[in-house]
């Protein structure tokens, strides 16, 4: 206050001695000392503050970059995992595949299998087409076997061979039990030594005899008998080969067999049968047609 | 007073301290010409000085003075502008009066010279209002005035002219 503000009162009541008025701001709450204190606090704080800016912004753009790079591994793993096994047999070929989880997968000729890099992690789900025989682990969860029809076998661990080519559809059951859900259809359980059939858009549950139970040629290489008609032997031979048996002068359906032949040269086995059941056969010039006789 | 850390010069806080010596106190009267607030004129004062360290380096001393009173006034502008301004100037008598503090008759005319007084300043326009008690609580001149609000000498006189007769015609004192 370096100048007064005089107020002279020339007023009535203060006739005789004119008054001085000094006029002032009133007293701030806080000295100027403490005032300039207050602003070098609030100068420090702002150097702190772009300095935790300075420091935040790399981490904020070092995380940005740690997140778009873990990003960048999960899309990219997903496509790595997404990627597909998948085996595939050609005419007259067959395959035996063990799959991530032990389970072993055999592939008859014109078949196929596939799965995803993920198989087992959520489940195991195998995709299939044409003719397998699948021998699954126990123990680590449904096994799925899908095929084109989105008709599904589901099992837990056990023995089972699947026939799927266009419309026909059999499951035969060899070891534990699977279920075969179908949709539109009732889920059949399928127990050992039993098999499905798909006919007609019904599916025929039918309980095998245990003869009946053998494993199935391309899987074992071996034909294996136990008190089958002759008939039936040449049917399976005639159709493993490819090959057309006749008889001559004997009922097929009236003679056993027993016995287990491997699967070797279509004669070999034929002269096993031959030899065994006292029987003689020809062949035709190409041969494609045998006579027992 | 401890040197704080930070990114600037020892000479940047020594001229910080030179301009806050310079003008602390009339920047608070200036806010408080404007607000009739204490509290809220030491707000004012901190943050127009912190507005000022902010730009040092870029402030030319001649103009540093003018740019205080803008900062100043544009922080109350814009952030105080609906404050319902209320003063309570500090009045002391000088003269007989003061020789004579045993007459109540006299203490309250004071009283109620001292609420005139703050009314007739809360009732003159801001512009006359801060240009008057620059003059007369600041001790500027017309000239330093007019440097320190950014306006013309011819300017200050006329809002100086009009304040008194103002203060007259309601008061009835001669100032």
């Amino acid at each position: 206050m370096k100048r007064d503000s005089n107020i002279n009162n020339t007023n009535s009541g203060f006739d005789s001695n004119p008054i001085e008025f000094n006029i002032s701001v009133p007293p701030s709450n806080r000295t100027k000392e403490q005032a300039w204190d207050m602003l070098m606090q609030t100068i420090e704080g702002k150097h702190a503050e772009p300095a935790r800016v300075v420091t935040f912004q790399p981490h904020y753009k070092r995380l940005l970059a740690a997140a778009s790079v873990i990003i960048l591994m999960l899309v990219g793993s997903l496509f790595i995992l997404n990627t597909e096994y998948r085996f595939e047999t050609i005419q007259a070929q067959t395959l035996e595949h063990k799959l991530p989880d032990g389970s072993v997968v055999h592939l008859n000729a014109k078949s196929l299998i596939s799965y995803k890099r993920w198989y087992g992690w959520f489940g195991r789900n195998v995709r299939m087409e044409g003719e397998a025989y699948f021998i699954v682990k126990s123990g680590k969860g449904k096994f799925v076997v899908t095929d084109n029809q989105n008709q599904q076998v589901v099992v837990t661990g056990t023995e089972f061979s699947l026939v799927t080519r266009g419309d026909s559809f059999e499951v035969r059951c060899f070891e534990g039990s699977v279920n075969v859900l179908i949709s539109g259809l009732k889920p059949v359980g399928v127990k050992k030594g039993e098999s499905v059939t798909k006919t007609n858009g019904m599916l025929i549950h039918s309980k095998q005899s245990d003869k009946e139970l053998t494993k199935p040629v391309w899987v074992t290489h071996e034909f294996e008998f136990v008190e089958q008609s002759l008939f039936h032997v040449f049917d399976q031979i005639s159709n493993f080969y490819n090959i057309q048996i006749s008889t001559e002068g004997f009922d097929p359906t009236s003679r056993y067999f027993s016995g287990t032949i491997p699967a070797g040269k279509v004669v070999d086995v034929l002269d096993v049968i031959s030899i065994s059941m006292g029987l003689n056969y020809s062949a035709n010039a190409d041969s494609t047609i045998y006579t027992f006789r | 007073m401890t040197l704080p850390s930070g990114n600037y010069t020892k000479e940047e806080l020594s001229w910080f301290r030179s301009i806050f010596d310079q003008y602390y106190e009339s920047i608070r009267h200036f806010a408080y010409y404007k607000t009739g607030d204490v509290d809220l004129s030491d707000d004012i004062v901190q943050e127009t000085f912190l507005k000022i360290w902010d730009m040092r380096g870029k402030v030319n001393n001649d103009t540093v003075k003018s740019l205080l009173y803008t900062i100043a006034g544009n922080i109350i502008k814009n952030h105080y502008k609906h404050l319902k301004v209320v003063y309570s100037f500090k009045v002391a008598v000088k003269g007989d009066m003061t020789s004579n503090p045993s007459s109540a008759d006299e203490s309250i005319r004071m009283d109620q010279l001292n609420k005139k007084l703050q009314e007739v300043l809360a009732s003159l326009p801001d512009g006359q209002r801060e240009v008057f008690l620059m003059n007369r609580i600041d001790g500027l001149t017309y000239e330093e005035i007019a440097a320190r609000l950014g306006l013309s000498v011819k300017a200050i006189e006329k809002r100086m002219s009009e304040a008194l007769a103002a203060i007259r015609q309601k008061f009835g004192y001669k100032i």
